[in-house]
């Protein structure tokens, strides 16, 4: 059954009229600005910092370090490895060591650049293979980070048993969100001393708990607000200016507003990881995979932030969709002086499905069978056991996301230098191997109105809207019946980050819960039979305001420490992507001209949202294939970075398959990742399709594919 | 300093440093936060607005050059409660996500939909292209976009009609708008500096971080130098005049195609309605697309002061990157170019990693002369990018001329190529690859 209650974004409007309030678009009489005084080297101790210049300058109010934290001066969504304020060492180029406070944001800037640091430099370790020597130590419990391994029956034993081995290696490099919005906050302390802070961010309750530990005060005297996000693809989920903005509230007790620049948005927010990546797959003459053995190195930079989750994430989804008898995947993270890198759409993913779909591709050419019977052959359905020996029992629509583009695929027509590929992919809906709930809260109104209360961020993937339409399509109401109360420490619980493709899936189902008890309510005082809201808000209120509340918590495994045998996520979403491009043998252009994208999205709550995620994953797609690459120390402005412009997009479908999943809200899964994880492998394939010679290391930019033609 | 101009049809005085950037004057001064700044280097568009009605980014320009104009931003759309079509079918159509480029995004689309009426999917791209988007993949702004045209080739375009605010003439001493103003202020200090669009000028004082802060004065108003004209002496081409100035005008169209095809790669819509020719030239960069074309041209470049005027081929303008032969005092005036320019091709490409807003890693401007049968009777071609000024070389012009024009000859000529130029290594691309390109680059000509 469609859902029925369809919603245009509710955000859209005053988004179109330039009325929506960013957090860099507050303003409050009075308040400071904060600049932040980065590390110019990579790694060294620091002997001396230079304020007096800086102090003197008129309007600059305060000069804060990392004397000046309270509380624990560590943080890390995962592991707390991570000062806020650089001790007596830094790590990167970047890290941040003071920070400038002015009265207004030029004084600070300026200001901020009168300070001197003295070093004594340390060597410095940039090559994760290096770093794993040893040699430079940088952090006291070693330089390797996460090292995980999927091990399912007996890798030996498949390649003996394959006809054909494809053993190849690839490389992947730093990206940057490049979300067009540059982190900001602005906080504040109000009348009874709490701490409020106004964020661009993908969470609200981590940061509030980071706060409280670096200032040592309690949770409840502080309060996260999200703004309207200008972005987020994982780059606003670890603290960005948040810290800054409380530390330096704490001790001026004034308002104060930090925002990035692009520049220091570069420098500062984390990268998506770069890979070193060993692939070898075996098989049957008819095609059938047999053995699968990865092997992968990462290069988390100087901090652990998502490292050790896309460490795991990228073993366990290094089959790709497909059924593996034997599998033997080893991931290790290690520590350089190099950028930190963190979670980026898709957790390391995107970079592993370039490598398992060329290592398709090149199979299916050995073999001389198609790359879409290729696919179909080995591909996950239900009852199918995955690497980590997880039986799946629901919702598996791959398939049929290759059926929907197999038209498209066996119409194609080469000519010239045109090519077309395919890519692949299946993604673990939301955090790996551990608990990962969302809650939500339904209240009545006294205006007759029906709130829901998520603290789900909206970060412009629409969970504002899509939560909305659960909740009405779940109690049968309009969209003017309710109103929204998200992503507010004081007034939302805890719904988890908006990461992992998990709001729609997680929190949706988290409302719906909700919802139907919210409902049973309404049947029982007769809401069904004409009883208006208001009416009943009266004996709602006096039976003291019984809260609706829905909470979900995905069934998850733990994964065994050494096999990572287990079941790491309760539902996966599937997606086939198809790429027709044109290379320019002449200056290794890559023109990618149309692209047709199928996913398994469980069920389509908001088809407009859907596809306006498949197509911007399709643009970042593009991005990673062909153009993007973040140089330290080179490609730090969008001057340098390139993102793909609107005439760089190719003409564009999306289908939407639904093979519904019982745990999710009316069956619906996930799609914000997935949207992006196929494409560039698509595009991969595509260019080896159209000239013959096949790259290994993204992005293909005009250079490297010139230098294979 | 006051400054008077019109902001979304009602006059508005502000008092503000005249160097002030309009997004901050916008922003915190005015309190429209519905700009917004994305990058602050003319890379992103967030920050675009429509004055004159044309697209000119906010986060390059300085508060007087408002002085007297029609600004229109984001929050002007909407009239008499009533939301723009434009935004109306960006809510329709789903074309918004996290928002934050969508102000800058329909700004652009305003300004080109005021001026375009038939607006095909490929016009419409080329519209935003120097508006990024990072959520939407820019699929259903198109298809918005798309659907608003559709509708208003139907309607009947209304005329602007606007009361201007009262000038506050010679108010603003760092907007002259004749010589002789111009030279009263040159003359009045050593360290002076001008501009023109401001699309270089800004981005380098961004870079670094003055701690001092620079004065420059703003010539866009400068008449003189804006205008387009024919004489004894050849075509003139004002420094001022903005690339979307000589992309529309037809004695450029008709007889330097060269030159229009190089302006239409350049930068974005907002980022030729600011630039200009004479910037261009002057930041001697040697990726500076105008180049290659006037090289070949043969332009020569009219230089003025107070006291003098004096004309030099553009290759002796121009010494190295950045470099220039313009003294103390002295302003670039113009470009002349030969009236009588007769080839039957005129050719330039430019190569970059992305389809808009791309620094070129190499170009080429070429013009020939063919005979009938073939030959090649005169032959000029410029290289930019692949050294640290455009390349013209006599040894390979020569080299062709009096030869069937083929794959065969360009092979012969493509080692010549190899000899004369000698790029360097940069963050876009390396030397050897950039020297395979420029030789590869000829064979396009024969298409
Ligand atoms: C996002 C972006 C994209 C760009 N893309 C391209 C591109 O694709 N190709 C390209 O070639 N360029 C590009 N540019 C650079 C720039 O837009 C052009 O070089 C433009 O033509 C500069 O003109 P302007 O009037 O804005 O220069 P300004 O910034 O006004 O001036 C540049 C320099 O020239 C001097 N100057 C200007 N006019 C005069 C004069 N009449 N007399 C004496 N000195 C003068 C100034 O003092 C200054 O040093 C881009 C810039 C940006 C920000
Ligand atoms: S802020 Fe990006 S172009 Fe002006
Ligand atoms: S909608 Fe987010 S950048 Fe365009």
């Amino acid at each position: 059954m469609p859902i029925k209650r369809y919603m245009d974004r509710i955000d859209a409007i005053e988004k179109v009229l330039g009325q929506a309030k960013y957090a860099g678009d507050i303003h409050i009489e009075g308040m400071l600005y904060g600049v932040i005084v980065r590390s110019s080297i990579p790694h060294g101790w620091i002997k001396n910092i230079d304020f007096d210049k800086a102090l003197t300058y008129k309007g600059v109010i305060k000069i804060l370090t990392q004397k000046d934290i309270p509380g624990e001066n560590v943080y890390g969504i995962i592991k707390k490895d991570q000062p806020l304020l650089a001790k007596e060492r830094v790590r990167y180029i970047g890290e941040p060591v003071a920070i400038v406070l002015g009265e207004d944001e030029s004084i600070a800037r300026r200001a901020s650049h009168l300070i001197r640091i003295e070093y004594e430099k340390m060597d410095v370790v940039s090559d994760p293979l290096q770093s794993m020597n040893g040699g430079v130590k940088l952090h006291d419990d070693g330089n390797l980070l996460s090292h995980r391994k999927v091990i399912k029956g007996d890798i030996d034993r498949g390649f003996r048993e394959s006809d054909v081995i494809v053993e190849r290696t690839y490389r992947t490099t730093w990206l940057d969100h490049a979300y067009i919005e540059p982190e900001a906050g602005l906080g504040y302390m109000d009348e009874k001393g709490r701490l409020i802070i106004t964020s661009s961010t993908q969470n609200v309750h981590y940061k509030r708990n980071e706060i409280s530990r670096l200032l040592a005060i309690p949770e409840e005297r502080i309060r996260i607000i999200q703004a309207t996000t200008g972005g987020g693809f994982g780059g606003k989920l670890d603290m960005t200016v948040e810290g800054y903005v409380a530390l330096s509230v704490y001790h001026t007790k004034r308002p104060v507003l930090i925002r990035f620049t692009r520049e220091e948005s570069f420098l500062s927010n984390t990268k998506r990881h770069p890979l070193l990546i060993h692939y070898k797959t075996g098989a049957k003459k008819d095609g059938t995979i047999q053995a699968v053995k990865v092997d992968v190195t990462g290069d988390t930079g100087a901090y652990a932030s998502y490292g050790s989750t896309v460490c795991l994430r990228v073993a366990v989804h290094a089959t790709g969709p497909y059924e593996v008898p034997n599998v033997y995947a080893e991931s290790r993270m290690l520590y350089t002086n190099n950028p930190v890198s963190g979670a980026m759409r898709g957790f390391g993913v995107p970079q592993i499905a370039f490598a398992h779909e060329s290592q398709m591709d090149i199979m299916a050419k050995e073999l001389n069978i198609d790359p879409l019977e290729i696919r179909i052959k080995n591909a996950l359905k239900r009852g199918s056991k995955t690497a980590t020996s997880q039986e799946l029992g629901t919702s598996v629509g791959f398939i049929e996301t290759l059926k929907a583009i197999e038209p498209f695929w066996k119409g194609r027509k080469k000519s010239g230098t045109r090519g077309f590929g395919l890519g692949s992919m299946f993604y673990g809906m939301g955090n790996t191997g551990i608990s990962n709930p969302s809650s939500a809260r339904i209240t009545l109104t006294e205006e007759g109105k029906i709130a829901l209360h998520t603290g789900a961020c909206d970060i412009g993937q629409g969970s504002d809207t899509v939560l909305l339409q659960i909740l009405c399509e779940t109690l049968d109401v309009d969209g003017k019946d309710v109103l929204l109360v998200r992503a507010d420490t004081d007034l939302t619980g805890d719904a988890g980050s908006t990461s992992a493709s998990r709001q729609t899936y997680i929190s949706g189902k988290a409302v719906q819960l909700a919802a139907l008890n919210l409902r049973a309510y309404l049947e029982k005082e007769g809401f069904y039979r004409g009883r208006g809201i208001s009416e009943i808000y009266r004996s709602y209120r006096d039976r003291g305001f019984p809260p609706f509340e829905g909470y979900f918590d995905p069934p998850t495994e733990a994964l065994d420490m050494d096999t990572a045998k287990g079941k790491p996520y309760a539902t996966y979403a599937y997606a086939t992507h198809m790429a027709e491009v044109e290379v320019d043998r002449i200056t290794g252009y890559v023109k990618v001209l149309r692209v047709y994208a199928a996913h398994d999205v469980g069920k389509a709550i908001n088809i407009k949202n859907i596809k306006g995620q498949v197509y911007g994953g399709i643009a970042m797609g593009i991005g990673f294939a062909l153009m993007e690459e973040f140089i330290p120390g080179k490609t730090e402005s969008l001057d340098n970075y390139y993102i793909p412009t609107s005439m760089d997009m190719p003409a564009m479908e999306a289908f939407i398959v639904e093979d519904e999943e019982p745990t999710g809200p009316f069956g619906a899964k996930g799609v914000g990742e997935p949207a992006l994880i196929p494409q560039a492998a698509a595009i991969a394939n595509a260019i080896t399709d159209a000239v013959g010679v096949r790259p290994y290391e993204l992005p293909c930019d005009l250079e490297r594919l010139k230098k294979l033609l | 300093m006051k400054i008077s101009f019109v902001l979304n049809g009602k006059t508005t005085e502000i008092n503000t440093e005249p160097w002030t950037r309009v997004i901050d004057i916008l922003r915190e001064q005015i309190h429209l936060t519905g700009t917004k700044e994305g990058c602050g280097s003319g890379d992103c568009g967030a920050c675009t607005i429509v004055v004159d009605g044309e697209s000119k980014l906010a986060c390059l320009m300085y508060a007087m050059q408002l002085e007297g104009r029609n600004i229109e931003t984001i929050e002007g759309l909407k009239k008499d409660g009533v939301m723009h079509p434009i935004q109306e079918a960006f809510v329709d159509y789903g074309a918004v996500q996290c928002g934050f480029c969508i102000p800058g995004m329909i700004m652009a689309v305003y300004a080109f939909l005021q001026k375009n009426h038939r607006a095909s999917r490929k016009k419409i791209k080329e519209a935003i292209s120097g508006n990024l988007c990072r959520c939407t993949g820019y699929e259903k702004i198109v298809d918005a976009v798309e659907a608003v045209a559709k509708n208003m080739e139907k309607r009947k375009k209304k005329p602007l009609s606007l009361k201007m605010p009262q000038k506050h003439s010679g108010i603003n001493p760092f907007l002259p708008e004749r010589l002789d103003e111009l030279w009263r202020l040159i003359d009045g200090g050593s360290d002076i500096s001008v501009y023109a669009g401001g699309t270089d000028l800004l981005v380098k004082l961004r870079e670094n971080s003055p701690s001092k802060k620079i004065k420059p004065i703003c010539l866009e108003r400068m008449k003189e130098l804006k205008t387009v004209y024919e004489s004894e002496e050849g075509i003139f081409i004002g420094a001022c005049s903005t690339h979307s100035e000589l992309l529309h005008n037809p004695k450029i169209q008709r007889r330097f195609p060269v030159l229009i095809k190089a302006l239409k790669s350049l930068g974005s819509p907002s980022i030729r309605n600011m630039g200009t020719i004479g910037g261009n030239i002057c930041t001697a960069s040697p990726a500076g697309d105008t180049l290659p074309p006037l090289y070949v041209l043969d332009a020569k470049v009219e230089i003025r002061s107070k006291a003098h005027r004096r004309l030099m081929p553009i290759r002796e303008f121009i010494l190295g990157p950045g470099r220039t032969a313009l003294e103390k005092g002295e302003i670039l005036y113009g470009v002349w170019l030969d009236r009588d320019i007769n080839f039957n091709i005129h050719h330039f490409e430019k190569i970059g990693q992305r389809e808009a807003l791309t620094i070129s890693i190499a170009s080429l401007a070429a013009l020939l002369k063919l005979s009938e049968d073939g030959t090649v009777e005169e032959a000029r071609f410029a290289w930019g990018s692949v050294g640290p000024t455009v390349v013209r070389s006599k040894e390979v012009e020569d080299g062709i001329i009096g030869r069937p024009f083929n794959r065969e000859t360009l092979r012969d000529i493509v080692s010549v190529v190899h000899g004369v130029i000698s790029p360097i290594d940069d963050i876009r691309s390396s030397a050897v690859y950039r020297k395979k390109l420029a030789g590869n680059l000829l064979f396009r000509l024969l298409k």
